[in-house]
């Protein structure tokens, strides 16, 4: 092979590296967010402080705020939800163990307990391990995920928040959005009115929680998702400790009313690996049994 | 330049070329009602005027132009030396430099065209069919083109590489096909080495759109040209060093 040949080759080449290498080195925000999820998924207790909100042309329709505390090994669990919908606000509190689920309502005095069958805990247990998928099968969906996100992974911002906190920032606007989560959106937001037929199931023992569905306004036209705020905090130890997605739609009602609306959603992680569930002391308190259907949906 | 018209004049006279120049311009003009028609009917807006471009080109840059990429490098230089008519260009008093260089602009005019003729091709059918059509989502969809050109091409040199060394044009063309499919699948599964393929920047253009012009889309516009200098420099040695 005569020199010049070589020579080319040779520069080429090293340019290449070069090239390939300055821009995987890039990708901090985004190796800082894998290794977080990857760490937190290891945690066996926490409290998590839940808020969803949801506003139409700025007036906010919808408002859930929830602490959770739950812990993975055994189980158990309490939250306490309230519910703001329409200026109405409920309250409900749930327990749970592995073997019993506690529901109070706001809504009256009665306490409602459903006991889990034998057999079903039995299942539960088997999905439960299930859910343990080899570290080869880990690394191959990590690959999946990062061919897929390779795009998006340097439009990931780094900032350096309070206590030793990063945060992470990925904001997208409407052509950066993929068009599979646009469909999946606006075919969401446009057959809603079809699934109110489920809403009637959602309800436990006497207890229903129709009421406690938001009242979305009926797009029909033009709808289609045109900003995505992605924002995720990272702790010193590298948990992820907050996790916050602002999702802005608009489109026209059937009366070509225009709307926007902003979904919110936020949760933040507390007490990682210490947290205590309370239970419930079910002494001297009005008591209902729920009964489980036994009906195919159950199945 | 010398020899291009030439290459150009046999490529677009093939009955081949021209029905696929018609169909690149056809699918997304009949790909344009129907999705409209699927929206209305379930409901939901994948795309709009401003975004089926874009939807169009990822489409066609993982599908569809590898394929036709494949086909005319394989036409241009192992058919030719399969039927003979290699020689006849061996005997003009033209380098053998020219010669190569010729062929593969004639490739990269080719590509241009065809992304053009699918780019035009889907904005009209947007104007036309789609809600929500607009100047900058025009614009958008344009250089997105434009810059799909860049890691199709470093595609296409690699195919040039690789047909030096295979005698008939079905052969090149079955290779560069399984090729390709292997680089694909490899993006997905070995992450590691998916950075050094071509094919991994197939759809930069997105990369583009979410980042403009910071270290990472240069790396990988270094990365591009570099690979495409790599090749092009053994290709050519091996063309040159080749006997018909």
């Amino acid at each position: 092979m005569n020199k010049k040949v070589l020579a080319v080759a040779g520069i080429s080449g090293l340019l290449m590296a070069g090239g390939v290498l300055s821009a995987s080195a890039s990708t901090s925000g985004y190796d800082l967010f894998k290794t977080a999820v990857k760490k937190t998924h290891t945690i066996d207790s926490f409290t998590a402080h839940t808020t969803a909100s949801l506003t139409d042309n700025g007036k906010e329709i919808y408002q859930v705020d929830s602490l959770n505390t739950l812990n993975v090994k055994d189980e158990s669990g309490n939250s306490s939800v309230s519910v703001t919908n329409g200026g109405k606000t409920t309250k409900v509190d749930y327990f749970s163990k592995a073997d019993q689920t506690v529901v109070k309502s706001s809504k009256d005095e009665n306490y409602y307990v459903k006991q889990e069958k034998e057999d079903k805990k039995e299942s539960n247990r088997r999905e439960h391990k299930d859910e343990n998928i080899s570290p080869q099968m880990q690394k191959d969906v990590e690959a999946i995920f990062d061919a897929v996100t390779k795009n998006y992974q340097d439009k990931i911002i780094t900032k350096n928040g309070a206590n030793g906190k990063t945060e992470l920032e990925l904001d997208l606007s409407k052509n950066q959005i993929p068009a599979v989560g646009q469909a999946v959106v606006s075919f969401f937001l446009k057959n809603i009115d079809q699934q109110k037929d489920h809403v009637e199931k959602e309800k436990f023992g006497s207890l229903q929680f129709a009421d406690l569905k938001p009242q979305l306004p009926q797009l029909k036209n033009n709808i289609n998702v045109s900003r995505v705020v992605l924002n995720g905090a990272v702790d010193k130890s590298e948990y992820l400790v907050g996790q916050e997605a602002t999702i802005y739609v608009s489109g026209d009602d059937v009366n070509g009313t225009h709307h926007d609306l902003v979904l919110k959603l936020a949760n933040k992680f507390d007490q990682l690996n210490q947290a205590k569930v309370s239970s419930v002391d079910l002494k001297g308190k009005k008591v209902v049994t729920v009964k489980e259907k036994h009906d195919r949906h159950e199945d | 330049m010398l020899n291009l018209q030439n290459e150009w004049t046999k490529l677009v006279r093939k009955k081949s070329t021209i029905v696929l120049l018609c169909l690149s311009a056809l699918f997304p003009l009949l790909v344009g009602p129907a999705i409209q028609m699927m929206q209305s009917k379930f409901g939901f807006t994948a795309f709009d005027g401003e975004s089926f471009p874009l939807v169009i080109l990822s489409l066609a840059v993982t599908f569809y132009l590898p394929l036709l990429l494949a086909l005319c490098v394989s036409d241009l230089f192992a058919g030719e030396q399969e039927q003979k008519t290699l020689s006849f260009l061996l005997v003009r008093p033209l380098s053998r430099f020219k010669l190569f260089t010729s062929k593969i602009v004639c490739t990269g005019i080719y590509l241009l065209t065809l992304l053009l003729v699918v780019c035009f091709s889907s904005l009209i059918t947007g104007a036309i069919w789609l809600e929500n059509f607009t100047f900058s989502g025009l614009a958008v969809g344009i250089l997105s083109f434009l810059l799909s050109w860049f890691p199709l091409m470093a595609m296409g040199i690699l195919l040039v590489f690789l047909a030096q060394w295979v005698g008939s044009s079905s052969k090149a063309l079955t290779f560069s096909i399984l090729l390709y499919l292997v680089m694909v699948v490899l993006t997905y599964l070995v992450p590691t080495i998916a950075a050094w393929l071509p094919v991994y920047d197939s759809n930069w253009y997105q990369r583009w759109i979410n980042n403009g012009l910071n270290v990472a889309t240069f790396g990988r516009s270094l990365y591009l040209v570099s690979f495409c200098a790599l090749f092009f420099t053994l290709g050519y040695y091996k063309f040159s060093q080749k006997e018909f």
